[in-house]
């Protein structure tokens, strides 16, 4: 057998452990979802929700795998570990919110902590490190994450609970606080009671306009959003095309030139007056003061040479 | 308005005067540079896709639904998609049509895609699903999904891809999914096998009922010069014929068979010698 039908019938074996399941209120792991009438469709019209894809499914059964050898590690660590079973507060809660908490970890301190265990891509493990982090991703789905927690914070009454993130590449565990905030928190009430209200009412919330959101959504076949893309332009400007192809051509040296003198600084130490073989080198001390930097918005260009 | 555009000079008739060589130069020059930055845009889009968004469908490659999605975020393609249609069929299944407008650049077309309940895909090979079993909302996500996939398509005219094309963005034949179509095993018309066995017996009569000088004379039949004026070899064995060739095969062979046969019915010399 080739080796591409082989995997092929293993994603094909995961295509049948997938199941749209009903819905009937939001599930605290939602509730994050900027698109509202997702929201809504998750409950009203959940039948019609695509089936996420078989390399997703493997996506989630890996998330499975980390979240037992995370609990394993805290109980190796001499933890009070708890797996909690659904919580019985989560249905009951108004407005109605569902849930399933990960893990509750007694540290040593006589508490009991409700914890969120996230395995995350390497590169995401080290750029998080905070609820802001999350927050402000760009990635849908780690905005998701604080809002999950502060919900099942909220419905059990507790001030402090902890994201146990864990890198999938070194399976590095990093922990993070989380203070429940409840101005955040009544946003996230007023979000689920606005669901309800257009389930009650049978009306649905107006679009959004996020192409990175809309195009993948599970309802956009019933949703039909409009894409709305900035289109590619064709710039026909040899000098440009010149510089860029100049500034290819320097891009290593400058990176060498920066590391060079980095580590020709840090030889020099604090030294003022310096002479090297034909260098001779003088030292002047910058004050700078302190400032503070405006929030400001700015476009980052990733620019590459495409070639054959 | 550009120095070019200013050399469109329409006349009181409406006519348009003839361009300047200075402006032919630029606009060719201009012509030249769009189809670089095309090539640039092209190789650019096919690298954002990978081997799982292409399958090998019968030899040829074709891009799935989910790499037209990538590389419409890379050109930028807008689209709406209207309320579905469904129509149905008198045995109980039913097919839903979604039409879209897709744009780009001032650019837009209007693509169809649809999906019906009677698909093997829903229906199944082996034990054929009744159509009570299938799940209505997986034809109509499919038809969706459909129309999203043509319309980007046909839109940046990606339906003729060919594997070197994808080769030089590192995307391999063998590496993706599919399938290869069985030419021994495809269902011909009757009609196509009728002209086939037509076919046999008018060689075997121009060949004196030589098997080998009959298949000599297919090969000259069927041979070809190519669109880059290279001969193009002919088939010697009939099986080898597809279905789209037999009727050309067979009108040419009649023809020859017809002058040889002569007008009177009698039979004269091999094609070669008319």
């Amino acid at each position: 057998m080739e080796a591409q039908e082989i995997v092929q019938k293993i994603l094909d074996g995961k295509k049948k452990n997938i199941q749209v399941r009903p819905q009937y209120v939001t599930r605290a792991s939602e509730v994050g979802f900027p698109c509202e009438r997702y929201l809504v469709y998750s409950i009203t019209n959940w039948r019609d929700r695509q089936p996420h894809s078989a390399e997703t499914e493997l996506i989630f059964e890996g998330g499975r795998v980390i979240e037992d050898l995370a609990i394993q590690d805290l109980t190796d660590a001499g933890f009070k570990v708890y797996r909690p079973e659904p919580d019985k507060a989560c249905a009951e809660a108004k407005p109605a919110l569902s849930g399933h908490i990960d893990v509750r970890v007694d540290f040593g301190d006589g508490k009991v902590y409700t914890g969120e265990i996230k395995g995350l891509n390497h590169i995401d493990f080290c750029k998080i490190n905070s609820i802001y982090d999350m927050q402000h991703s760009r990635k849908p789905w780690l905005r998701k994450y604080p809002p999950q927690l502060m919900t099942y914070l909220y419905i059990k009454g507790e001030e402090r609970g902890f994201f146990m993130l864990v890198d999938k590449l070194t399976f590095m565990p990093k922990f993070i606080w989380v203070d429940l905030d409840l101005p955040y928190m009544d946003e996230i009430l007023q979000k689920t009671e606005r669901v309800e209200a257009h389930i009650k009412n049978k009306t649905l919330p107006e679009q959004i306009d996020d192409p990175e959101i809309c195009e993948k959504c599970a309802f956009a076949h019933i949703c039909l959003p409009q894409i709305n893309r900035a289109e590619l332009e064709i710039i026909i400007d040899p000098a440009l095309e010149e510089m860029l192809a100049r500034r290819d051509e320097l891009k290593d040296a400058a990176s060498e030139y920066t590391e060079v003198d980095k580590a020709v600084k840090a030889k020099f130490g604090e030294r003022e007056k310096l002479c090297i073989g034909e260098y001779v080198a003088i030292g002047k001390w910058i004050e700078k003061k302190e400032f503070t930097v405006k929030a400001q918005r700015y476009m980052m260009y990733k620019i590459q040479k495409v070639s054959g | 308005m550009s120095d070019i555009e200013n050399n469109y000079n329409a006349t009181e008739n409406g006519n348009i005067s003839i361009l300047s060589n200075d402006t032919l130069i630029k606009l060719s020059q201009m012509a030249e540079d769009r189809v670089k930055a095309m090539n640039t845009i092209k190789l650019h889009a096919l690298k954002a896709t990978n081997k799982n968004d292409w399958v090998n469908e019968g030899g040829k490659p074709y891009l799935q639904e989910s790499g037209s999605c990538k590389i419409a975020r890379v050109f930028g393609v807008s689209y709406r998609i209207n309320p579905p249609t469904k129509q149905l069929f008198s045995d109980g299944h039913y097919e839903y049509i979604y039409t879209g407008d897709f744009s780009l650049g001032g650019a837009e077309i209007s693509a169809t895609g649809s999906r019906s309940s009677k698909g093997d895909f829903f229906v199944g090979k082996k034990d054929p699903k009744p159509v009570s079993e299938i799940d209505e909302g997986d034809v109509r996500k499919a038809a969706y999904t459909n129309c999203i996939g043509r319309g980007i398509k046909e839109l940046l005219g990606l339906g003729n891809l060919t594997w070197d094309e994808l080769g030089t963005a590192g995307i391999k034949k063998n590496e993706c999914a599919g399938f290869e179509f069985d030419k021994s095993k495809q269902e011909m018309s009757s009609e196509a096998k009728d002209q086939r066995k037509e076919i046999a017996k008018m060689l075997l009569e121009m060949a004196d009922n030589d098997k080998e000088t009959a298949s000599k004379l297919l090969a000259e039949f069927t041979a070809f010069t190519g669109r880059d004026g290279k001969e193009i070899a002919g088939k010697s064995k009939l099986e080898d014929l597809s279905e789209k060739a037999i009727p050309v095969t067979y009108s040419k062979i009649k023809k020859a068979h017809d002058e040889w046969r002569g007008p009177d019915g009698s039979s004269g010399n091999s094609p070669e010698n008319t």
